[in-house]
């Protein structure tokens, strides 16, 4: 039986402890049958590997690995809220925001790393809506921030 | 701005010849194409949306497959789903079907076309698997800068059971498709006949070393490496 986990150990990832809140919210929130996550940054065992604005100091193709982390992060967050990653019915809806350079305009390029892995792990439960922004800064100077919702059983 | 390239797979379908030998299936290109028209090139294309599904693969892990060619494993299932189907796509062939037989439709051909599905839930409809020995990485090849559309293409080697047949199914970029000898491909290119790009003669010349497809196998590269050409 392959299951979301075991898809995410098929393509050599693994899912991250969810950190902590750095200030009053929490990492997800159910309401109904809709979990939301909080923006995820690509924090690795808490810290940034890269900082800076996309199509400046970041190239693209770094963002998108960051963007990967992210979401990685985000399944994290929902699997410490719902158990089992087979009760996700469909990813709902991906929000990516993009630390970008006033030129940069590829900022869905960069949050196509975050689709994809939806797509590998979750299959046809993966399509999702998506809106990718570009914005001037992010919190700790990250480059890529993401947040889901997901419908669940 | 440069140019950024893009992600695609190419798929040597290949059997032993009757008379000795390798034969490989190309399709030779119509001339109003942009890139390489008139060209005898292998099935490929371009990794698309849907292929980032990730697929069934019996044999070798993802893992594995994807340090042979030398990516990520994401990617790896991206230009592996890609390879399997724009082979089927463009000769009708599942390469599942070497061990799974499988039942897939012009119907089926036809949403894979339009996106209405993807090969990953093909396959699942079929439960079929592909076989990592039924699609081998064989070659990493970039086009160069100089060139307006730039593509990044692993080559795959496929063996074929004999009794498995493409079709010409490629309506309006292929104006005839068949199986060549290996030998015969390229004196026909050395005596202008047909047109092969680089890279193209470089897997025909490479397996016209070898005697059988098992022979080629058995000579398998372990780790690819990005050629420009």
């Amino acid at each position: 039986m392959t299951t979301p986990e075991s898809r995410i150990a098929e393509l050599g990832m693994t899912l991250p402890p969810v950190p902590a809140p750095v200030a009053s919210y929490v990492p997800v929130v159910q309401t109904g049958n809709l979990v939301f996550t909080s923006g995820q940054l690509p924090l690795v065992d808490g810290a940034l590997s890269i900082t800076g604005k996309v199509g400046a100091e970041v190239s693209v193709e770094e963002a998108n690995a960051l963007a990967r982390i992210c979401v990685l992060n985000a399944i994290a967050a929902v699997k410490a809220e719902i158990g089992e990653l087979s009760r996700v019915r469909r990813i709902v809806k991906v929000v990516g925001f993009v630390a970008s350079a006033p030129d940069f305009s590829s900022q869905p390029l960069v949050v196509n790393g975050a689709s994809e892995v939806l797509s590998a792990v979750f299959g046809d439960k993966g399509v999702h809506a998506r809106s990718s922004l570009g914005v001037a800064v992010l919190p700790l100077d990250a480059p890529v921030e993401i947040e889901l919702i997901v419908e669940v059983e | 701005m440069t140019t950024r390239s893009r992600d695609a797979a190419t798929v040597v379908l290949a059997r032993d010849s009757a008379s000795g030998g390798i034969e490989v299936w190309m399709l030779k290109r119509i001339g109003t194409l942009n890139f390489a028209p008139h060209a005898h090139v292998f099935p490929g294309g371009a990794v698309d949306a849907s292929d980032s599904e990730l697929f069934p693969l019996d044999g070798d892990s993802l893992i594995n497959v994807a340090s042979v060619m030398d990516v990520e494993p994401l990617k790896a299932n991206q230009l592996m789903a890609a390879a399997v189907r724009e082979t089927f796509e463009e000769s009708g062939i599942v390469l599942a079907s070497n061990r799974h037989p499988t039942t897939w439709s012009e119907q089926d051909r036809q949403d894979l076309l339009l996106g209405r599905t993807s090969i990953a839930q093909l396959l699942n409809r079929e439960q079929a698997h592909v076989h990592s020995q039924d699609l081998i990485p064989w070659a990493w090849w970039l086009t160069p800068d100089y060139v307006p559309f730039r593509f990044d293409t692993w080559f795959f080697f496929a063996p074929v059971r004999e009794d498995v047949e493409p079709r010409h199914v490629l309506e309006g970029e292929a104006v005839e498709a068949r199986w060549w000898k290996v030998d015969e491909a390229l004196e026909s290119n050395r005596a202008g006949q047909i047109i092969l790009l680089w890279p193209t003669l470089r897997v025909l010349l490479d397996l016209n070393q070898w005697s059988s497809v098992a022979e080629a196998v058995s000579h398998r590269p372990v780790r690819l490496e990005q050629q420009s050409g």
